[in-house]
């Protein structure tokens, strides 16, 4: 029983060291969707990103990165400006990115 | 005559850039965006543009434009190479403004209608009343090369969307001016990947002497959308011509 509970906590903290990390940013400027192909088009070309949502009305472009690899703020920073735009702020969370879309969902009804 | 070799022949090697570039092509005002424009006003003029954006703030590319013109010269062409800048951009909250200012070289076109009056070949023998002068008229297409320059300013919200524009076209054939002011209204706020709609009010102002009439105004009522990477707005002038406006990124 031990054994098992140890082995479950073991896989537990493997599963979230190993999650991806997820980056939000706050970004001014965004009021087309053409803003919004610019943006994910120069995120996706960092190899480690691997999903990419913004939202015009939350003025946030959300970035999901391959587990155990993140980007610093500073390429963060360049990449937004480099497609026109302004870096508010950024944070880290553990949010999937299906809470990201299931959020922006709700808010755009 | 030499320029205008110059010209095409520079315009040809930018034009083959821009095709080979195109796999790689993001959207317009985005590094390594590609994008094409046409604009159509019925009986007035259209125009083609394909331009490549390297960096964020800086495009080049070519350009297409026919004219209507009036009387002995129906017909105005311009093949242009331009650079565009984005001079200034401020992005706030939930709008952006921007500065553009552009500028190249102009290969015009004219087509001229010449009339000449000849009198009429008169026989040995014919000794009655002269024949009446016969009139030849022919097309003559007269070439020179020249510059062009413009700029934009535009002011944009989800909701609510103006510019003002200028272009100009100076060459010895002709010169041609358009200014546009426009105002759009959107009916609902769209999201990324929503189907934005506008209504648009454009005033035009067409002078130069390309133009049958040196100054010509216009206003039309437009309907515009645009999703992901395709827009596109139609609709009449208040003398019912057709004005047609279609972009596309790459």
């Amino acid at each position: 029983m031990k054994r098992s509970i140890c082995l479950g906590t073991i896989l537990m903290l493997v599963s979230l060291t190993a999650r991806a990390d997820t980056i939000e940013m706050k970004v001014f400027g965004m009021v087309c969707g053409f803003c919004a192909q610019g943006i994910e088009a120069n995120l996706r070309k960092n190899p480690a990103v691997t999903d990419v949502v913004v939202s015009l009305e939350k003025k946030l472009v959300i970035v999901e990165t391959r587990a155990e690899e993140s980007i610093d703020d500073a390429v963060l920073a360049k990449t937004i400006a480099d497609a026109g735009y302004s870096l508010k702020g950024v944070s880290r969370t553990q949010r999937t990115m299906a809470d990201y879309r299931a959020a922006i969902e709700r808010s755009e009804k | 005559m030499s320029t205008i070799t110059t010209t095409c022949g520079f315009a040809f090697v930018l034009a083959a850039t821009l095709i080979l570039q195109r796999a790689e092509a993001r959207p317009i005002v985005y590094a390594n965006s590609t994008t094409a424009m046409v604009d159509y006003t019925e009986d007035k003029m259209s125009e083609a543009q394909v331009f490549y954006a390297p960096k964020s703030f800086i495009s080049f590319g070519l350009g297409h434009m026919e004219i209507e013109g009036g009387g002995s010269h129906p017909e105005h062409e311009v093949t242009y190479v331009r650079v565009n800048f984005l001079a200034k951009r401020w992005n706030m909250e939930a709008a952006q403004a921007n500065v553009f200012a552009w500028g190249g070289i102009d290969s015009a076109h004219m087509t001229q209608i010449v009339s000449l009056t000849t009198p009429s070949p008169q026989s040995e023998h014919d000794h009655g009343e002269p024949p009446p002068p016969s009139e030849i008229s022919y097309e003559q297409r007269i070439g020179a090369s020249g510059w062009n320059a413009g700029g934009q300013i535009d002011f944009e919200t989800r909701r609510i969307y103006s510019s003002f524009k200028t272009d100009y076209h100076n060459s010895s054939a002709f010169t041609h001016r358009v200014d546009t002011l426009q105002f759009g209204v959107a009916p609902y706020i769209h999201d990324t990947d929503d189907l934005a709609t506008w209504f648009v009010v454009s005033a035009t102002r067409y002078s130069g002497n390309a133009s049958g009439s040196h100054e010509d105004d216009q206003l039309s009522f437009l309907l515009r959308f645009f999703k992901k990477r395709m827009w596109v707005e139609a609709g009449a002038t208040t003398d019912g011509k057709l004005q047609a406006r279609a972009m596309f990124s790459l």
